[in-house]
């Protein structure tokens, strides 16, 4: 029996969770629970039967510049407002909390994340068609292709997603796009929620910092790609660390930086090599079985090692990240950071060396240029159409209203240990990586996902600190805020983003004209094709700077060296795309098409209402094989 | 069978059915999206959630959120081992993993299985940490 001296009350996470939400302690004995998560169930059921249909009567056709949000029906959001309130409820729930906040999370997730995926005819997002290609690709001939496309140089996720194709039996990956958001999704939150409350230790929090992770996610990272894969591991990593491996140790940096003469130098020794936890004795006496800390180093590795195969910038992160909380005392294995250190480095090395021979220089080349990275990633998203500009707007307004609340979070929360610091450096520390490149000029996006776990975190702890009118209502006033935001963050591009059937018609029909081996040539990148066929054919980088300054000399020496032919590609998506995020005139598109159609190289060689094929015609005269009607 | 814990062998017992049916589908004439539900239930719910059960008795929640991730990374991994070893079409290796799902779940049937600890992770000291 625990003695509890005279004066002290024995606090209990219960208890601590129990004043958050202003009820009671250890009300779960009430008989009314059974009655209120069976009507808290009901609820949920009821509002995702009604969201299904409401989402189903929502016409296609009506999506506009702004996104989906023109397309929604308004039951969409009156089913939104209910599920929130509901959601609320069941925050402050005395019994059965943790399945009633499991059944609205997935229903909140069923609707928001996957209202594209009933709303749109097709599977939306150009490039994961592409990963579909390439997953096929090695479920069929079973090899990769690093010299066609540099994500072949870290295969692992097509790889895995080969093995599943091949073991389903599916005709083509395609099948498995429209959901991926969704289940990835939902797979993240039980991580987040584990992460969450290894860090704040408390149930509560944990809730709050999940149901804002859905609605903060903005950033589209999660259709079917490599880093929507790499982000689950990356989440599984940090938990491991700071979970079942975690420490609540004094910060290491004091005891690294040492006095050395004028200066200061980082000490490497001893602390480096202990802490191991198969050498620490007290780590087994406090319950953690050798077994378990064996699985769970076993774990780390192996998920490094899936990282370091199958994306290129999620281990490095994930390195540094581990790094941080070693010197924030955060997580007990120490040295292994220098495992995935020189796990990530020797696949680079290794695994990689089809991306960087000869072109050393896309690797390392925008290391240090700050400004640049930064300009590309941001300065040059802040163009384009008004709409589109709107969209960048409220994407700019989430993500830096959970950056705040995230540092106001930080400096309001007083954990007394390790996991304040362990939080903000793991905020803080993605930022680094706008010091490696540009990332393709996505490089802030990632820096928000990489962020997102320990900014939630953080935010729901600086909700916890607010005491009036309750923590409660400032989470639900949170994510009413949220909710909007978040559909046009997210859904704000789909005019461009969704697939349109017609167009995936008109790829297949390029396929079976094109002769194998010709080069195809798209105006820009947002084009659903190498869906199929991805080693048959030379594809040609979009080339939208061209197509835009009605440059066609510039395209004809993209396709006239090739004897067997070229063919240019124009699809309604690829129109809009350039006009929203480029601001080009919104006839741009009519233009290129009137320019090819005049020009004695090319011939309008197929048609449908959303895309055109053009053929090019070698100089000696029409193609024998195809000449013009 | 040594387990009384009614919960566990529930959760046993779904991962071992599972995991049959993930053997099972590809070799059966079913509906393909029967196929894809069993093969990718085969992974999620695959031997990682089990092995993390058994060396550390958490809770089932966490085995599965956990385990099912690096369920994942396991996947991976071993596509790319069978690509890079040339072995890709030869032989079903994607059986490996429900086919030591069944046997770990006839493992766990076997083994006495406490009850769930059910606590938060204690975060421990290191040896020499000063407060």
């Amino acid at each position: 029996m625990l003695k509890v001296p005279e004066g002290y009350v024995l606090q209990t996470p219960d208890l601590r969770d129990a004043r958050l939400s202003g009820r009671r302690p250890h009300a779960s004995m009430e008989p009314s629970g059974h009655a209120r998560a069976a009507v808290g169930a009901l609820v949920c059921a009821g509002l995702l039967a009604v969201g299904l249909w409401a989402l189903r009567a929502s016409p296609e056709s009506r999506i506009g510049p702004y996104g989906l949000i023109q397309a929604l029906s308004p039951w969409y959001y009156a089913v939104l407002a209910g599920l929130l309130l509901s959601l609320m409820w069941a925050l402050g729930a005395r019994k059965f909390r943790a399945p009633l906040l499991s059944l609205h999370l997935i229903v909140l997730v069923i609707l928001v994340h996957g209202a594209p995926a009933i709303v749109e005819s097709a599977p939306r997002f150009a490039t994961a068609w592409l990963h579909a290609g390439f997953t096929d690709y090695v479920a069929m001939a079973g090899r990769f292709l690093p010299r066609v496309d540099a994500r072949f140089s870290w295969p692992s996720f097509f790889a895995g997603s080969a093995l599943l194709d091949k073991a389903a039996g599916l005709p083509a990956a395609t099948a498995l796009i429209r959901w991926w958001p969704v289940a990835l999704n939902l797979l993240y939150l039980p991580l987040i929620f584990q992460i969450a409350r290894a860090f704040l230790r408390s149930d509560e929090k944990a809730w709050v910092a999940t149901i804002v992770f859905p609605l903060a996610n903005w950033v589209g990272q999660d259709y079917y790609s490599p880093q929507s894969i790499a982000f689950l591991l990356y989440l599984t990593f940090i938990f491991l660390l700071v979970g079942p491996l975690g420490a609540n140790d004094r910060p290491l940096w004091p005891r690294y930086w040492r006095a050395h003469g004028q200066g200061r130098v980082l000490r490497m020794g001893r602390p480096w090599l202990r802490g191991g936890p198969w050498m620490d004795h007290q780590y087994w006496q406090n319950g953690h079985r050798p077994r378990a800390v064996g699985f769970h180093v076993g774990a780390l590795v192996v998920l490094m090692a899936a990282m370091a195969t199958g994306h290129q910038l999620t281990p490095i992160v994930a390195t540094g990240i581990a790094l941080m909380f070693v010197l924030a005392g955060r997580t007990r294995v120490r040295w292994l950071v220098v495992a995935f250190a020189l796990m990530t480095t020797a696949w680079v090395c290794y695994g990689a060396v089809s991306f960087w021979a000869g072109h050393f220089g896309l690797l390392v080349g925008q290391a240090g240029a700050v400004r640049g990275n930064v300009g590309s990633s941001i300065l040059a998203r802040l163009q384009g159409s008004q709409p589109h500009q709107f969209v960048v707007d409220a994407r700019l307004a989430v993500s830096v209203l959970i950056w705040l609340l995230a540092l106001l979070g930080g400096l309001a929360w007083r954990s007394g240990g390790a996991d304040r610091r362990a939080l903000v450096a793991g905020l803080l520390l993605p930022f680094a990586t706008v010091a490696g490149g540009s990332y393709g000029g996505e490089v802030v996006l990632r820096i928000y996902l990489f962020t997102l776990p320990f900014a939630v975190c953080l935010v729901a702890a600086l909700i916890a600190k607010i005491r009036w009118p309750s923590p409660r209502v400032i989470a639900g006033a949170l994510v009413v805020l949220l909710v909007p935001l978040f559909l046009v963050a997210r859904w704000g591009n789909e005019l461009f983003e969704l697939v349109r059937p017609s167009e995936v018609v008109s790829v297949k029909a390029l396929y079976r004209i094109a002769r194998p081996g010709s080069t195809l040539i798209s105006i820009t990148p947002q084009l659903p094709w190498r869906f199929a066929d991805v080693a048959r054919f030379r594809y040609e980088p979009s080339n939208l700077d061209e197509f835009a300054l009605e440059s066609l000399p510039a395209i004809v020496r993209l396709v006239e060296g090739n004897r067997r032919g070229g063919y240019v590609i124009i699809t309604t998506s690829q129109i809009v795309y350039g006009w929203q995020t480029y601001g080009l005139a919104r006839s741009w598109g009519t233009t290129v098409k009137g320019l090819l159609s005049r020009s004695p190289y090319f011939w309008l060689r197929y048609t449908n209402p959303n895309a055109q094929i053009f053929q090019y015609i070698p100089r000696g005269g029409h193609d024998d094989e195809h000449p013009p009607a | 069978m040594t387990s009384t814990r009614r919960p566990d062998l529930a959760v046993i017992a779904a991962f071992g059915l599972m995991a049959m049916l993930a053997i099972a589908a590809p070799l059966t004439h079913v509906p393909a999206g029967f196929r894809l539900f069993a093969v990718l239930g085969g992974v999620l719910l695959g031997p990682a959630s089990l092995s993390y059960r058994m060396a550390t008795r958490h809770r089932w929640t966490e085995c599965l959120a956990v385990g099912a991730t690096i369920n994942v990374a396991i996947v991976m991994l071993l596509g790319e081992v069978l690509v890079a070893a040339h072995f890709w079409h030869p032989v079903p290796f994607e059986l490996f993993i429900p086919v030591t799902t069944v046997l770990l779940s006839a493992a766990l049937l076997r083994q006495p299985v406490p009850s769930s600890p059910g606590a938060r992770h204690e975060m421990p000291r290191s040896p020499g940490a000063r407060r």
